[in-house]
């Protein structure tokens, strides 16, 4: 029962994964300087749900693996990738929290947007690499 | 052959006229052109000179009325002056960017239309409804500084060419921006207009000159030299006093001309004013900040001898090919280190904080979209303007609604894709179709069949449109169609082209009925007076004006208002859906810091866990 709970809450925030990248680049590949219309309120709209799910799935993660590299039934770069990829979430959502709020100006503003930019290409790079390693270990 | 010392001397001579004409006549550097580096203005205490460039006497007869091209011309290079943004409507290469329009606007034929001598989508030429140079001239100048068409014969409509005779051409006015003289009464110019006394006009701006009579009243032979027959008119020929007080014994009289323009000289043609009901009083409308804080119009407007006045706007530096520009623009001034491109002038504004403003608004909104022009409120305003109202000229409908319309603020996307505040005209005109293009008919065409019909109407005395009915509409159509039949007659109103057919009056969508827009630049607002300044809900909100705000669709029938958002972004449901996202964007903030804290908790555990780790194996490796 449990697991099972555990397995929709990884496959939920995979799906939100998913939507946060789509919503997030495919507007830029597109040519859009920046994020707007319904690309915004989608990637806006799924964030939270994003956000909360990696938190429940990265106690979960933490637990089962516990809080070092040592024996854990995942091997090493597993670990490796999974702990960066929380520390990238850090910036990529203070980045945004922060540029929310009427603390700063507009040139930490555009400061905050690249942060966010390239800490969520760095996130989305780690998953690629945690599934072509996966696809590997699997094969 | 040795030259004697006459000879020398007269060949020197023969050399120095050609020279003086060489630099005198040629157009180039006068001696008003070259500046010395003093900042204090010169004296113009100068001898007045008349179209025939001959010096004016104050004894002589006729007396005629001085003449800017050559008084002004005689130490400044009036070609090149005549060249600039004010006066060259109608021979520029470049349109530039579309700015307020000329707008004819009369209830009695329910006709209000943009004109301009540039090409600017959406406005008509005069002649295009039939108006010659010359009436334009009578009808508008009186807010125009001159030159332009009426300074040009190939213009000229060959109708009119013995009433141009009589009349004068319309030199530019130098006086109209430059004369600092309290007494110097603009409004004389717009009188003189209407007397068709175009040569008198600028003479009768300026306090030493009087001007009587008119041109309007003569027949078309009259010569301004030699007057009429003395039984010929029972009307005053158009003539001019001078003040002699003002000469001296060499018949020169000061001019009190500043190349420093005060604002005050600029509003003459440049007033706006809001109609608003909560606002009965002058007193209660406000001014730019820029102005309030001390600074004058053409600290920003400047220009060289060619008096291509800056205008200021994001690319203007683009279209000019002059880099120095930018640092004229909003952001040019405000943020003085992009481009380094602030050679120019000493001097920059405060550089804007817009704490907490995403970036996307300086990519999707111009910074005027939130400083410039009136605070959107629920349903638009209408405006009035010097060029399309009159105002401070005499004899003026000061009534709210007097036609021209012009709805303010309205918010568009310009074309660099950036959303600005522009005002907006309607046009309202009769037309004829043919072959699926629409174009105005000649004011001779219509005037008279219009009236006719509308004959009935009740006097409306504040210069709006009267309330009229489709049917009557239908039958001014179909007295048309009776006159021409290879034609369609049209009207183009609120945004529809009306047809008559078998089964009555039709509205149809055209492209040519689309509303006539231009920038807003002013008044400026400060920074707490910005859009956004009480925070995001300024705008992004279900029922605010930004998106919401009744645009009032101006038309002598009855029409359907439109929303702001549809000059815009044009995606209601978008903006209603983004805009209730604020009312859960504390939750989803909280989310997201709930799932920031947990994460940090987990990726503290984990660099504590490992420093103990690694405190452990330094202390083994000791051991």
């Amino acid at each position: 029962m449990f697991s099972s709970r555990i397995n929709m809450i990884n496959t939920l925030w995979f799906i939100s994964f998913i939507g946060m990248a789509i919503t997030g680049f495919f507007p830029l590949i597109l040519g859009n300087t920046t994020l707007n219309g319904w690309w915004m309120i989608l990637h806006v709209s799924i964030a939270p749900l994003f956000s909360i799910l990696l938190a429940i799935g990265a106690l979960h993660c933490a637990k089962k693996m516990g809080i070092d590299f040592k024996d854990a039934p995942e091997s090493k770069l597993s670990r490796i990738i999974f702990w960066f990829f929380l520390f990238l979430f850090i910036p990529n959502a203070l980045s945004i929290l922060f540029s929310m709020n009427t603390w700063f100006v507009s040139s930490t503003q555009y400061v905050f947007l690249e942060v966010h930019f390239y800490s969520a290409i760095g996130m989305l790079l780690l998953v690629v690499l945690h599934f072509n390693f996966s696809r590997k270990n699997k094969g | 052959m040795v030259m004697n010392q006459n000879n020398r001397i007269k060949l020197f001579f023969i050399g120095l006229i050609f020279l003086l004409q060489g630099t005198l006549f040629s157009g180039e550097g006068k001696l008003g052109d070259s500046p010395d580096g003093s900042r204090h203005p010169a004296v113009h205490k100068i001898k007045l000179m008349d179209h025939d460039s001959s010096i004016i006497h104050l004894y002589e007869q006729p007396l005629l009325p001085f003449s800017t091209e050559m008084t002004c011309g005689a130490c400044h290079n009036y070609q090149s002056i005549r060249s600039g943004w004010h006066f060259n409507a109608g021979s520029a290469g470049n349109d530039g960017r579309n700015s307020q329009p000329w707008i004819y606007s009369n209830p009695k034929t329910l006709t209000q239309i943009p004109l301009s001598y540039r090409n600017w989508d959406g406005t008509f030429t005069p002649e295009e409804i039939g108006m010659s140079v010359f009436k334009f001239t009578q009808l508008f100048n009186r807010h125009h500084p001159g030159g332009s068409v009426g300074e040009q014969e190939k213009f000229w409509d060959k109708n009119n060419i013995f009433r141009w005779n009589v009349s004068g051409k319309v030199e530019v006015n130098c006086l109209v921006c430059h004369d600092v003289d309290p007494a110097n009464d603009r409004s004389q110019y717009a009188r003189q207009l209407k007397k068709q006394n175009f040569r008198w006009a600028p003479a009768s701006t300026v306090s030493f000159a009087d001007v009587n009579g008119s041109a309007k009243d003569m027949p078309d032979h009259y010569d301004i030299y030699y007057g009429l027959a003395p039984d010929e008119s029972k009307f005053i020929p158009p003539g001019i006093d001078y003040d002699k007080n003002m000469f001296n014994e060499k018949d020169e009289v000061f001019f009190d001309v500043t190349r420093n323009i005060p604002n005050k000289n600029c509003y003459f043609c440049h007033s706006s004013m809001i109609v608003d009901k909560k606002r009965s009083e002058f007193w209660q409308h406000g001014e730019d900040v820029h102005l309030k804080r001390g600074m004058n119009c053409v600290d920003c407007h400047r220009n060289g001898l060619d008096h291509q006045m800056v205008r200021g706007y994001p690319n203007e530096y683009r279209d000019r090919n002059s880099p120095e520009l930018y640092a004229f623009s909003c952001a040019g001034c405000h943020f003085p280190n992009k481009n380094d491109q602030n050679i120019s002038h000493n001097n920059h504004g405060q550089i804007p904080q817009h704490k907490g403003l995403p970036p996307i608004h300086f990519d999707r909104l111009s910074c005027t979209a939130c400083h410039s022009g009136e605070i959107p409120e629920s349903e638009s305003f209408f405006t009035k303007t010097s060029m399309a109202h009159a105002l401070g000229t005499h004899g003026i409908n000061k009534a709210d609604s007097t036609l021209p319309h012009i709805i303010t603020p309205v918010f568009q996307k310009d074309d660099n894709g950036k959303i600005s505040p522009v005002n907006m005209v309607w046009p309202s005109f009769w037309g004829w179709k043919n072959d699926g293009n629409i174009s105005p008919m000649n004011q001779d065409g219509y005037e008279s069949i219009v009236k006719n019909v509308l004959s009935e109407l009740p006097l409306n005395i504040n210069g709006s449109w009267p309330v009229i009915e489709e049917n009557q509409i239908s039958d001014i159509l179909t007295l048309f169609a009776s006159q021409k039949s290879e034609s369609t007659p049209v009207f183009v109103s609120g945004g529809k082209v009306y047809v008559q057919d078998s089964n009555g009056l039709r509205s149809l969508d055209n492209p040519i009925a689309d509303p006539y827009a231009w920038p807003i630049a002013h008044n400026v607002r400060p920074a707490t007076m910005a859009l956004g300044s009480g925070g995001c809900t300024d705008c992004h909100s279900v029922d605010l004006p930004f998106y919401t705000g009744i645009i009032t669709v101006d038309s002598p029938l009855k029409t359907d208002d439109a929303m702001m958002v549809d000059f815009h972004s044009k995606n209601l449901f978008a903006a209603q859906v983004f805009s209730n996202a604020f009312i859960f964007r504390p939750w989803l903030k909280g989310i997201i810091y709930l799932s920031v804290g947990l994460i940090l908790s987990i990726l503290a555990l984990f660099l504590i866990n490992g420093l103990g780790k690694w405190i452990e194996s330094t202390q083994l490796d000791e051991n």
